[in-house]
């Protein structure tokens, strides 16, 4: 690793989140609408790299529970709810298995 | 929403970063040392790249194959940018500040919020900014807690399970999410060399199909 590429990863980075929220146009009403309907189906796909990669399988047991018990209050669409429902259900799948 | 209110909001996902932060520093300590992992900290902010550069550096990678991996995992900035723009109607070079700050986490948090979205973004976008440098810092003096590297890893499931369910506002959304999500599952295991654009790309496919208006 060396400053360089860090310098450039930072770069790269910022310049991602600043290309539509600054420097781009508006999107025409058709794509703006299909981008509206993806960042939970973003987000979806993110919590399923946490559960299953090629690297590692399927998470362990405790990770999957937390998955489980976040799933299970997601209908009531409260953050909080998921994190606290989430790691109540690892603390339990930890100590029980 | 108050700046309290906002606060209060992004503390416990704050919080959870803060643990990333600490498991991300005593990782990145050992591997590429203190200077460049507090820099990296504060001049990229992102723990989904940062973790995956360490992957890539563990596993022996080069600078074109690292610079590559954050170029897919970046993309879907441009998705959360495009989403968010219509609804912050401050100047430029505002915008440009605001930019530094959007993280998927402060992004779903000022989505969900119907006004003062920019606001939102901000303040929740600065909390989460100075947990991430809080927990880097402790986790590279030493604040290697096994029990904390255990519950990161089952936080970042249930962070993003919480995000989707923050942002998901009606039937036809939970049926994409869910859709999204099995779609990343089968690709993971059908085409693994995709696998840091499977996020954006399954998005993609189940975002296109809807009403017109």
């Amino acid at each position: 690793m060396s400053w360089e590429l860090l310098i450039g990863l930072a770069v790269l980075t910022y310049v991602s989140r600043a290309a539509a929220l600054t420097f781009l146009p508006a999107m025409p009403p058709p794509i703006g609408r299909v981008l509206d309907r993806m960042p939970p189906a973003l987000f979806a796909g993110l919590a399923m790299q946490g559960i299953l990669s090629p690297a590692s399988g399927l998470a362990p047991l405790p990770v999957l529970v937390a998955a489980t018990a976040a799933l299970l209050v997601a209908p009531r669409r409260s953050l909080l709810l998921c994190l606290i429902f989430g790691l109540l259900g690892f603390g339990v799948a930890s100590v029980l298995s | 929403m108050s700046t309290w209110g906002i606060l209060v909001a992004a503390a416990p996902v704050a919080a959870a970063i803060a643990a990333f932060g600490m498991v991300f520093g005593a990782a990145a300590g050992a591997l590429i040392g203190v200077p460049l992992t507090v820099a990296m900290s504060l001049l990229v902010f992102s723990g989904t790249l940062q973790f995956a550069v360490l992957g890539l550096l563990g596993a022996g990678a080069g600078p074109v194959a690292i610079m590559l991996t954050a170029v897919a995992l970046n993309a879907r900035h441009l998705v959360l940018g495009a989403v968010l723009r219509p609804r912050i109607d401050v100047s430029t070079p505002k915008r440009a500040g605001l930019a530094f700050f959007l993280i998927d986490e402060s992004f779903g948090l000022a989505l969900a919020a119907r006004e003062g979205v920019a606001r939102v973004l901000s303040t929740s976008g600065a909390l989460c900014y100075g947990a991430w440098q809080v927990g880097t810092v402790l986790g590279v003096l030493g604040a290697r807690l096994v029990a904390v590297e255990s519950v990161a890893t089952a936080v970042f499931p249930v962070l993003f399970i919480g995000l989707a369910a923050l942002t998901a506002r009606d039937t036809g959304s939970v049926i994409r999410t869910v859709g999204a999500g099995v779609l990343v599952a089968t690709l993971t295991l059908t085409v693994p060399a995709a696998y840091a654009f499977l996020p954006i790309l399954a998005a993609l496919l189940v975002a296109l199909p809807g009403r017109r208006h």
